[in-house]
């Protein structure tokens, strides 16, 4: 299980070390940064086909923010293949409880557009 | 608005390569360093300094969680079982830090500032003492730890011997976790110093045991915050980059070195650090809530 971590980390680094490579490529000026959050999923899709620094940074984010969950995930189905029911219920709440901060984030963002 | 220069993200690197590396060392995750620094500092708003921090904490504990999980140090029953509370605390940490005001964040952050540093300062009791007396494998389980089984063993290199332990105290050792859950989340840690004090005084769990369960939390602790607030839209990527970048890295040396040092010194300037950080957010609150100016020392 400690691949997942390991993985996770190695890419989520090399995606920030190339998204700032970009960031001074493509804006040699020092920049205001405004908080690019992008609305939908296939908007962030085109703009990390386009390359753009923002997009990179971005999934290097989701990347990081994905490692610790994909290991609960993982640890669902290891429980499950034990048939350890007691462990598979403790960690479907904690997955339960990842859900609803998406949707909650989800409302905030709406709230403050 | 805060302006991206080579400059700001090469200081913001440099810092957090020290948060994460003294993180390592001691067992935090490093947040307590990084939101003070950037927002005293670098003058970024508390409310994004906190999500870039918390988004950083998982780097750390990413790095960090792997070499205690390699060396079955972890106790992934016992992390399982406590994740419950922290992830639900967490969650109403987060939503409740979008709701408040700056200065009583600066505030609640320098509460929790000065008990990192009451507690560096004071020296922990000796876990060896509680092993030869076998107080560890000897302890009656609760009910709640009996029915998951909830026993542990690992290898003590230092030491050169297995140690075995039972988990007691299961929902009281839940209820301080949630509250660790509800500091990362709203302060922007990872509350490891919280989970370690939850697990080794009142379930008897042997200190390391307890400092590696508690790294392989932090990262599922933290992603609760750090998803509602990414989702949420409020992180700054391009701060976020280099602070990711340098406690990972940080975090990687600390936790490499930190079987082989034991140093009094450190740990006491490491006190002295954390005392100043108090000092300054204190300071900054007052500024903000009521327009006290206090010297800012630096």
């Amino acid at each position: 299980m400690y691949r997942v971590l390991i993985v996770g980390m190695i890419s989520s680094t090399i995606l920030y070390v190339c998204g700032l490579l970009l960031l001074f490529l493509q804006n040699p000026n020092p920049l205001q940064t405004e908080i690019t959050h992008y609305s939908n999923f296939r908007e962030l899709v085109q703009q990390l086909l386009a390359v753009r620094a923002a997009a990179v940074l971005t999934f290097a984010t989701i990347v990081l923010i994905a490692t610790p969950i994909t290991r609960v995930l993982l640890s669902v189905f290891v429980f499950a293949a034990n048939r350890d029911r007691k462990f598979v219920l403790i960690t479907g709440i904690v997955v339960l409880i990842l859900l609803i901060s998406v949707v909650l984030g989800y409302f905030w963002n709406l709230s403050i557009d | 608005m805060v302006e991206v220069t080579v400059t700001f993200l090469t200081i913001c690197f440099l810092a957090a390569v020290l948060a994460g590396f003294l993180g390592g060392l001691f067992g935090i995750g490093g947040g307590i360093i990084i939101v003070p620094f950037l927002t005293v500092f670098m003058s970024v708003p508390i409310h994004d300094a906190i999500a870039i921090s918390l988004v950083s904490v998982i780097a750390t504990s990413n790095a960090g969680g792997s070499s205690y999980l390699e060396q079955r140090i972890t106790n992934i029953k016992l992390a399982m079982y406590l994740e419950v509370a922290t992830t639900a605390g967490a969650l109403i940490g987060s939503v409740v830090t979008l709701l408040l005001r700056s200065w009583v964040l600066f505030m609640i952050f320098g509460v929790l500032l000065t008990f990192v540093a009451l507690s560096s300062f004071k020296s922990r009791a000796s876990d060896e003492r509680r092993m030869i007396r076998n107080e560890f494998v000897d302890a009656k389980q609760d009910g709640i730890s009996k029915y998951l089984g909830l026993t542990g063993s690992y290898f003590d290199v230092s030491q050169n011997k297995q140690v075995d332990y039972r988990v007691n105290g299961a929902s009281k050792g839940a209820l301080i976790s949630s509250f660790a859950g509800i500091t990362s989340g709203l302060l922007g840690v990872g509350g490891g110093i919280i989970k370690v004090a939850a697990m080794n005084m009142f379930m008897n769990v042997p200190l390391k045991a307890a400092v590696g369960t508690s790294k392989f939390m932090i990262g599922v602790t933290a992603a609760v915050g750090a998803l509602l607030f990414f989702v949420a839209g409020v992180v700054d990527v391009y701060v976020l980059a280099p602070i990711a970048l340098g406690t990972t890295l940080g975090a990687t040396l600390g936790t490499l070195i930190m079987n082989k040092i034991r140093s009094y010194v450190l740990k006491i300037s490491f006190g002295f650090l954390v005392t100043y950080f108090a000092y300054t957010m204190f300071a900054q609150g007052l500024t903000l809530a009521f327009g006290i100016n206090l010297p800012m020392l630096g």
